[in-house]
């Protein structure tokens, strides 16, 4: 009754802010708040946009739909390009067919999860690959090996290996993986919050 | 390549750069100020610098979903009880559960957080259709009862809600990533920007890598709620099926 009446007080003092009253209706306060970062995926704007020309934090703030990828030009937009950037280079070039996979599955950058899925564990990419990788949840889970996964996807033979594209023979195998993976000291507990206590 | 690059930024300078990361990892325990950061605004503001999300269903209850977001990373062993939220951020799980999926949100999960220090207050607003759609966006009414930062709570029936210092659980060579491709490392001011941004400088990782968050620490946001809470209804019946999620980070205009 009490948080009620300091409600209707506020909104009649003029202000916007309903933080306090019973809640979750849907009402907003007044105060804008402008994106200043987006994440999903982990491997793909942090790798694969550059810090140069601004296009990592010009990523962070558009929206998923500003990706790009849209039928009939699929390395339009502001991700699909940097991805393109960087699979075209000369060093590390990748054939147009193992390209379009990548970004096909990259873009837009949205984490891909199928609640339909009575799954009790997530695997990166399962979604996308149609459980290649794993569960067919897809997600993320916190001990699920990101950096390889990604590193195998733009530099190994992952995506010829599934039969989605031909091999281009333009594979870097030194460069499939970090060599690091989740530690026994990190392993999450069973039970909510599931992250480790901090060190 | 690899996630937010943003902690291997800073962690990298650990190792190379010792008078940046003391000011990185040691100058800033209240938010705002420096960051491993991928860009300059989030060196800038690290309470904004998103590390991580993560989506995975309960591992004892398949009808149940969590989702983690991870900020303000690459927080010293020791010292995570001097970290807070940024305040004046609004944190959101932004969800799209159309059919097919449009990517656009449908619903948002929102956390903001009280002033600064180890009492400091969570609110939970969602999951809801969002008041505005897109880059720019408002705090949703939150739910009447908030929670303590460190301290998990239910904010309403069937939700769990944890929002504090964690164990940052990335793993990642990031020192050996930033000789690799030392563009991704610049914004920290832990590499010098090469000529070209995508020329690899050096095509091997080391064996064994080092994983340079082992003793990191990370700002985390849990909320574990029944699947059916952030999927699609039609016709006032739940439909389980594909959805897309994204993290942002938004500071107040």
């Amino acid at each position: 009754m009490q948080s009620k009446v300091f409600c209707v007080l506020t909104l009649a003092a003029g202000a916007f802010s309903l933080a306090g009253c019973s809640g979750n209706n849907g009402g907003a306060s007044g105060a804008r708040f402008t994106q200043q970062e987006r994440l999903a995926r982990p491997i793909v704007n942090e790798a694969l946009a550059t810090f140069a020309n601004n296009r990592h934090s010009i990523n962070n703030r558009n929206t998923p739909q500003q990706d790009g990828n849209e039928a009939g030009d699929p390395a339009s937009g502001a991700l699909a390009a940097d991805i393109e950037a960087f699979l075209t280079h000369p060093q590390h070039t990748r054939s147009p067919q193992i390209r379009g996979v990548i970004r096909s599955v990259l873009v837009p950058d949205v984490m891909i999860a199928d609640l339909s899925q009575n799954a009790t564990t997530a695997d990166y990419l399962g979604v996308e690959t149609n459980g290649a990788t794993g569960s067919r949840f897809g997600g993320r889970g916190l001990e699920d090996d990101v950096v390889d996964t990604s590193l195998s996807i733009v530099f190994g033979t992952t995506v010829s290996d599934l039969g989605l594209a031909p091999a281009d023979g333009n594979q870097i195998p030194t460069l499939t993986s970090d060599n690091v993976g989740p530690s026994a000291n990190k392993l999450a507990p069973f039970a909510f919050p599931y992250l480790a206590n901090p060190r | 390549m690899i996630r937010p690059l943003k902690k291997w930024l800073v962690a990298a300078g650990a190792l190379t750069v010792p008078a940046a990361l003391t000011t990185l990892l040691l100058n800033a325990p209240q938010v705002q100020s420096s960051d491993h950061a991928d860009t300059t605004e989030n060196v800038n503001r690290l309470g904004a610098d998103m590390t991580d999300v993560f989506i995975f269903p309960n591992p004892a209850d398949a009808s149940r979903v969590v989702l983690v977001m991870n900020v303000r990373g690459l927080i010293p062993a020791g010292q995570a009880g001097n970290f807070s939220f940024d305040p004046d951020v609004l944190y959101q799980f932004k969800i799209d559960n159309s059919s097919p999926l449009d990517y656009q949100e449908d619903l948002v999960i929102q956390a903001r957080f009280g002033a600064a220090g180890p009492n400091q207050s969570v609110e939970i607003s969602g999951p809801l259709r969002p008041a505005d759609f897109g880059a720019v966006n408002r705090q949703l009414t939150p739910f009447s009862v908030t929670g303590r930062k460190g301290t998990a709570f239910s904010p309403t029936a069937g939700m769990q809600v944890f929002a504090g210092p964690r164990k940052d659980p990335f793993f990642f060579d990031l020192e050996r990533f930033c000789q690799i491709l030392p563009d991704r490392c610049v914004p920290a001011g832990l590499a010098t920007a090469p000529a070209d941004p995508n020329q690899a400088q050096a095509t091997t990782w080391r064996a064994p890598g080092q994983d340079f968050l082992a003793n990191l620490n990370c700002l985390s946001i849990v909320v574990e709620l029944p699947k059916a809470r952030i999927a699609r209804s039609v016709s006032g019946a739940t439909q389980l099926g594909k959805i897309g999620l994204w993290g942002t980070t938004s500071v107040r205009n």
